[in-house]
């Protein structure tokens, strides 16, 4: 009996063992003060899973920015090498991720996860050995406050909407509106927190709030609520496909066009308009960036990202290029491929141009950028004036 | 409470559709005795023939929805016939169309040069072509199996992540729709405070149509006897020289076929079309024929109402976040209280 | 240590909390019950640690005792509730309970709030979770202080199933696996040994469950979405439902299958079902055969007899 169970925990171990194939990478991170050679960049996607559509935006804009990096030559002699892994849209994914990444592959640096929670789970990892993690589309609470390696660069809903609640106020001056978000989703949860506090603070009541879950594609028996409620103005916090069934079963049932939709980051992606059609006529968003942004190198990365990708970019896309050039310009600044090196280099970035507009970090590693508030017309976004 | 009619209007067309669904999963179970958790992913590809048809051949779309029912009907005898006939019998045929499966996968999903590609895609497609007409017609199997009890309802578990990767493969794992002008939008006014769209409307009208078609089919023609007759008994049908494997390929081209056109009409409704849109619907579903008793159609028509019509007033009436848990709770409540289903036969549920 | 540990010990950790998942769902179906519930009694005792740890400060001990004893208790009148029912309606209706646990970690708060006079509490924290804070782990002769509980965990599960399986209990359970009504012909009382099989799965989820808050600190209710429940499932159909090794081999191949698959990435759902399939179809009983045991047993008993019969022969020799 115990032979029998020993022997098996060394089946245990064995086949464990066989299974971790450890694929040793050519990575050569040098610790030096010169920039030479490759040097390793870690980029944690959800490529697969509930995240994908996400993920896929981000790894095609991240991969334009390290071509063009390493084309124009902006290192020097040295050249990046970007080693994306998927966490598959789990936690699990994430911290073994990062694990492979520190461990196997040494990298100086890390973009992303995609998602909040998974960078809760994994972040402290990189804090704990050193290695500066730069999240692209975290919107949550709790991130940069996992330790001093921790930035970001995509602007919380929090310092968003306040911004976008003030604007709509003043241009169309509504007093009581109806909430509709999702509620088993961070980000989409972080922005209703977000916009009932800024509703709050302006003084606008808020008639009914009704939620929905990720991924619902039916949204009548709230909108039906919502209706009969008579709001000036419906403000959603949800991710584009959810959107745009909202707004086109809403003008369905016969919610006039005097009645805007007022969205968060999530409506703020090509898709909106392609999926909604008509209904996405005159939604209103407050977003980080907006794809006509006369921002530096803007255009070009439209275009480009255009021309590789045969789509145009969304806001995530914006957020990790945008990512990647912040990284770039650290390692320049410290001129060195060390981790400690590049994280101070980062804290101290100020007005640095990117197609968000001028970026810097605050003292506690979050974004300082303007927001920008844009309404769809004639299917394409436009600065909401 | 004016809007009761509107939430009424809302859950009687969901329900019309969640109907169509769930007959065909009911059929299935009545039939064979299997859970086919792969309805939902034939439900889901049945939308996306169609709006290959729409968009990528320009075909208007009422002849677009029936040639997706029938591309559905057809996914659903192959999964039978890769998925869940193997485990009732081994042919040889069925391990030749296994082998022209994988090769057809590696060529659909691999990443080869453009004339590779096809060259593979084409032979795998044209041995599982030999496997399936050499299975079908194999006399003597290789081995007629016992198998663990639960083994068909794994099996379709596998084939969904294999159906569900393939259309992320095509698609891509973002949302698509329905180019815009395929059909009015302006919605009728049924009462002072309800309105239905079009599509709601087309949703509404197709279902029952094909809820009849299929009553009619199952009780009036000789193809509804045979399966029937196998429902009841398939030892007893195969000893009245009943072709048994050619009744069981026409029960899942229906319910395939009854998937599809769920797929089709509610993608069209909600305007969106992703590959995982079968999840939602598959657990609903489930609980339908349950509700309404496993094997029986009208059952699964009224349950799926009903259904239909909780779902919507959960959210209208109490809350959005618990409209799930509502629907299980129904599911759990009748499974305790009366488990063969309201109009269910009462074949044995408790042990 | 070696250096494939180090480099891989989250990837271990998971695999080891994977395989106590796939020996809960095992016990359950060694005596014919297919009960999906796993995932969620793995999501009852990961908030209990998680709400001990980050909002009571009390030990993790305590979670762990108060997790399981937490299981055991739900498990009883949920068991007592579905456990007549057959086969297919079994599994629908553990499934079932499993989402509504899920549903009650999303919206759990606004039920607490009800109750409670603080109308800003939050104890589930919806869609954003717990999030245990991080220490890095010390070192304890070579592993991290992490995966020793659940390595020690998972040993004293294979004891206690190995002993079960083998001792009258085990005997009993799979009399009732194979054929209910002779079992209860013969006297078995298989209501209670049904009920007896239903909460010690549960109660092993459930500790799976605590011991994995700890190693992914973020507990929110998608952890344990349906298809949690399925994976467990295919741990034991993929590696065996009739010996305990089976889920072992089974949850160590699908968790490090998606790591050393890395490189073909975007397919890798496609090769999970594929896998999926073609156990199920061409090795029903899993990699864990009983055939494939006898097999080799007959493969190593014939190489001992034929050396011991070399060595009389040489003997006879000389």
């Amino acid at each position: 009996m115990k032979a029998r169970f020993f022997s098996f925990l060394l089946i245990l171990t064995l086949v464990i063992a066989a299974n971790c194939v450890v694929d040793v990478s050519s990575a050569t991170a040098t610790s030096t003060n010169t920039l030479t050679g490759e040097i390793p960049i870690g980029a944690v996607w959800s490529m697969t899973g509930a995240a994908a559509i996400y993920g896929s935006s981000q790894k095609n804009a991240s991969e334009l920015a390290i071509e063009q990096i390493n084309k124009s030559g902006m290192l020097g002699a040295a050249k990046i090498k970007l080693i994306t892994e998927d966490d598959r849209s789990t936690k699990e994914g994430a911290i073994t991720a990062f694990d492979k990444l520190i461990k196997e592959y040494k990298v100086v640096a890390i973009l992303g996860p995609t998602l909040s929670n998974s960078a809760k789970a994994a972040d402290p990892i990189a804090q704990a050995v050193k290695v500066p993690v730069l999240a692209v589309s975290n919107t949550a609470g709790g991130i940069v406050e996992m330790g001093d390696f921790i930035f970001r660069d995509s602007l919380p809903e929090m310092l968003v909407q306040p911004n976008t609640i003030r604007e709509t106020k003043n241009k169309l001056g509504f007093k009581k509106v109806a909430i509709l978000y999702g509620n088993d989703d961070v980000f989409t949860k972080g922005g209703y927190d977000a916009f009932k506090k800024a509703l709050n603070d302006q003084d606008i009541q808020v008639l009914a709030t009704e939620t929905f879950n990720k991924n619902d594609s039916d949204f009548s028996a709230q909108l039906t609520k919502i209706k009969g409620l008579k709001p000036d103005a419906i403000i959603v916090s949800a991710l584009a496909e959810e959107a745009a069934g909202i707004m086109s079963q809403g003008r369905q049932l016969g919610i006039p066009e005097s009645v805007p939709f007022i969205g968060g980051n999530g409506f703020n992606s090509p898709k909106l308009a392609q999926l909604a059609g008509p209904a996405a006529e005159g939604a209103i968003t407050g977003a980080a960036w907006l794809i006509s942004n006369d921002t530096p190198g803007n255009k070009a990365f439209v275009e480009e990202y255009n021309k590789k990708y045969g789509t145009n970019p969304d806001q995530f896309a914006a957020q990790a290029y945008t990512g990647v050039y912040i990284l770039a310009n650290a390692i320049k600044t410290a001129n060195s491929s060390d981790s400690t090196a590049i994280r101070d280099a980062m804290a101290k970035i100020k007005d640095l141009d990117t197609v968000l507009g001028k970026f810097s970090f605050d003292a506690n590693r979050e974004p300082v950028h303007s927001p920008v508030v844009q309404v769809i017309k004639n299917g394409k976004f436009e600065l909401y004036k | 409470m004016t809007d009761l009619p509107q939430q009424l209007i809302n859950g009687l067309w969901q329900g019309a559709a969640l109907a169509l669904f769930a007959m065909g999963y009911t059929l299935v179970f009545g039939v064979l005795d299997i859970i086919n958790l792969a309805q939902g992913a034939t439900f889901m590809w049945g939308a996306f023939f169609a709006f290959l048809c729409v968009t990528k051949l320009n075909w208007p779309l009422w002849y677009s929805i029936p040639v997706a029912m029938v591309g559905a009907g057809f996914l659903a005898v192959l999964l039978d016939r890769l998925a869940f006939k193997p485990l009732r019998s081994l042919t040889s045929g069925g391990l030749v169309l296994w082998a022209g499966f994988i090769l057809l996968l590696l060529g659909m999903v691999g990443h080869w040069d453009y004339s590779v590609k096809i060259g593979i895609t084409l032979a795998g497609a044209s041995i599982m072509l030999v496997g399936f007409v050499l299975d079908y017609r194999s006399i003597r199997p290789l081995r007629i199996r016992e198998v663990p009890h639960l083994a068909p309802m794994i099996s379709s578990i596998g084939a969904t992540f294999i159906l569900v990767s393939l259309a992320i493969n095509e698609f891509g794992a973002q949302v698509s729709r329905f180019p815009a002008n395929l059909f009015p939008v302006k919605p009728y006014q049924i009462t002072a405070d309800a309105v239905i769209s079009p599509i709601q409307a087309l949703v509404l009208g197709l279902s029952l149509t094909l809820m009849l078609v299929l009553s009619l089919l199952i009780n009036k023609t000789q193809m509804g006897r045979a399966i029937r007759a196998i429902a009841w008994s398939e030892k007893t049908s195969r000893l009245l020289g009943i072709n048994v494997d050619y009744v069981i390929a026409q029960t899942f081209f229906i319910s395939g076929a009854l998937a599809g056109a769920a797929g089709v009409l509610l993608g069209l409704a909600f305007n969106r079309l992703e590959p995982t849109m079968g999840n939602e619907v598959e657990l609903a579903g489930l609980t339908v024929i349950i509700v309404g008793g496993m094997g029986s159609i009208g059952g699964a028509a009224m349950a799926a109402f009903l259904v239909g019509m909780i779902r919507v007033l959960s959210v209208a009436y109490i809350d959005s976040s618990f409209r799930d848990a509502f629907v299980f709770a129904l599911l759990i409540l009748v499974l305790l209280v009366r488990p063969s289903g309201i109009f269910g036969r009462s074949k044995a549920v408790r042990a | 240590m070696p250096e494939f540990v180090t480099n891989n010990i989250s990837t271990i950790n998971f695999v080891l909390i994977n395989i106590a998942l796939g020996l809960s769902i095992y016990i359950t179906l060694a005596t014919g019950l297919l009960s999906l519930s796993n995932a969620g009694f793995m999501a009852i005792g990961a908030y209990t640690v998680a709400i001990i740890l980050a909002e009571a400060h009390m030990p993790f001990a305590l979670g762990f005792v108060l997790a399981i004893v937490l299981g055991v208790a739900l498990a009883i009148p949920i068991g007592m509730l579905v456990l007549g029912l057959r086969d297919i309606y079994l599994a629908i209706a553990t499934l079932g309970f499993g989402e509504i646990v899920r549903i009650i970690a999303l919206n759990g708060d606004k039920v607490v709030r009800l109750f409670s006079e603080n109308k800003d509490i939050t104890v589930f924290n919806g869609a954003e979770g717990i999030t245990l804070t991080y220490t890095t782990p010390k070192l304890l002769l070579g592993l991290p202080d992490t995966t020793w509980p659940i390595l020690i965990y998972v040993m004293v599960v294979i004891y206690l199933l190995a002993t079960l399986h083998n001792s009258r209990y085990g005997r009993i359970l799979a009399s009732i696996r194979q054929d209910e009504t002779a079992a209860s012909t013969l006297g078995v009382n298989v209501v209670r040994y049904k009920l007896l099989a239903f909460v010690l799965g549960s109660a092993i989820a459930a500790g799976a469950g605590a011991l994995s808050a700890p190693i992914v600190r973020v507990i929110d209710p998608h952890n344990y979405v349906f298809s949690r429940g399925v994976d467990i499932l295919a741990y034991a159909v993929l590696g065996g439902m009739t010996h305990w090794v089976g889920p072992i081999l089974g949850a160590t191949v699908l968790t490090s299958l998606p790591e050393t698959l890395r490189f073909l990435k975007d397919q890798r759902d496609i090769v999970n079902g594929l896998i999926i399939m073609l156990s199920i179809i061409y090795l029903p009983f899993g990699l864990a055969d009983p055939r494939i045991m006898v097999l080799l047993r007959k493969i190593f008993a014939f190489q001992w007899l034929s050396r011991s019969h070399t060595h009389k022969s040489a003997k006879d020799l000389e």
